[in-house]
């Protein structure tokens, strides 16, 4: 059974048949056997009935509309038209592909390196700053690369220090 | 909503055409609406008219946005509710407004304009004084609940097209409706009428 407040609470968009079908349902049923809830909503009918009735003439009164109207056409004229065109073409495919390639590359010669780093061993852009300052470490840095050159080394054992040596004699 | 079927649709879409006349015969068939219900927010009929003013700018200024999604007047009754709400809400606005126990147009109106309200043929049948009463009652409502109050019963607007002008939800629109309702219900009833 729903509750009369739940049942009032609907009332007003009972009357103006603004309720789903479900709840308009629920709400004449408890109207049916509630007089209290009946005598409200008779209440309230009546006074969305006056306010139907009064309101309009609450809001009407005369409007000067010729007057009004020169008002507004001066208003009009003086206002710039609006420039739709001038900056819709931004939005158009042609320019945001391109303009989207462009930041993307941007993007990944930020975050992932600049352009110098692909350019440096071709020879095409200068060294880095440390590079140029000591390049004997990094002479053999081509070497480096090539890391499976290594195995051919043979383990060298290096001569103990001179304390280690006192240290195991004395 | 089928938008086809409403004509001020076809002529805002005219008016987007570059249709003057179009934005003419839309102006004439709501700036009186207009300016009455935003008297009920900003007090005076001549700052109402401002206001009116401005919106059918708006319109204008918009028209190559304007897509028939809904009824014209509820795209027009958006950009109403929301100026007149900012009015509200403006700080300097009660420095301006008289009284809105005042009858409109008391102190602002031409009288030529007053005698024309006054034969109208509904003063036949609504008495002055339910209409003074009704009028300070509503102007006692909070903005929202006279708005939506307002675009139902004097609009005609359905709760979903009110909810759609004043930016909020349909049950939200249920709850200010009934609680205006139930309100001014209760004011004239302690008024005796």
């Amino acid at each position: 059974m729903t509750s009369c407040r739940a049942v009032r609470e609907n009332l007003t968009a009972w009357i103006d048949g603004e309720l789903l079908p479900r709840w308009t349902e629920r709400v004449r049923q408890h109207l049916a056997g509630c007089a209290q809830c009946a005598i409200e909503a008779e209440g309230l009918r009546g006074s969305i009935a006056l306010q139907r009735q009064v309101l309009p003439r609450v809001v009407a009164g005369a409007v000067d509309t010729v007057a009004l109207q020169a008002r507004l056409r001066r208003a009009v004229a003086a206002a710039p038209e609006p420039r739709e065109h001038a900056w819709r073409w931004i939005f158009r495919p042609v320019v945001l592909a391109p303009a989207f390639a462009v930041l993307a590359a941007l993007a990944l010669f930020m975050f992932v390196g600049g352009p110098t780093d692909v350019l440096v061993p071709l020879g095409v852009a200068p060294p880095p700053a440390a590079m140029r300052r000591a390049p004997e470490l990094f002479k053999d840095y081509t070497l480096i690369q090539h890391l499976d050159a290594l195995e051919n080394f043979d383990t060298v054992e290096s001569e103990p220090l001179d304390d280690e040596q006192d240290a195991q004699t004395g | 909503m089928n938008t086809e079927a409403d004509p001020d649709v076809e002529l805002m879409l005219a008016v987007q055409r570059g249709d003057a006349t179009a934005f003419d015969r839309l102006f004439e068939k709501h700036s009186a609406g207009v300016v009455g219900f935003a008297t009920q927010f900003v007090g005076t009929r001549a700052r109402a008219e401002e206001l009116a003013q401005d919106v059918f700018l708006q319109v204008y200024k918009n028209r190559a946005r304007y897509e028939p999604r809904a009824r014209f007047t509820t795209w027009l009754y958006r950009m109403v509710t929301n100026a007149c709400l900012s009015e509200v809400r403006r700080a300097d606005y009660r420095g301006r407004t008289q009284s809105m126990d005042q009858p409109v147009g008391d102190s602002e109106d031409p009288p030529q304009l007053l005698e024309a309200a006054a034969r109208s043929s509904e003063d036949d049948a609504v008495s002055h004084e339910s209409v003074q009463r009704m009028r300070a009652a509503l102007a006692e409502l909070p903005a929202q609940q006279r708005a939506a109050l307002l675009l139902a019963r004097v609009e005609g607007f359905a709760y979903d097209e009110v909810a759609a002008s004043l930016s909020c939800s349909v049950s939200a629109v249920k709850s200010l409706i009934h609680r205006a309702t139930v309100t001014l219900r209760k004011r004239l009833k302690e008024d005796g009428v």
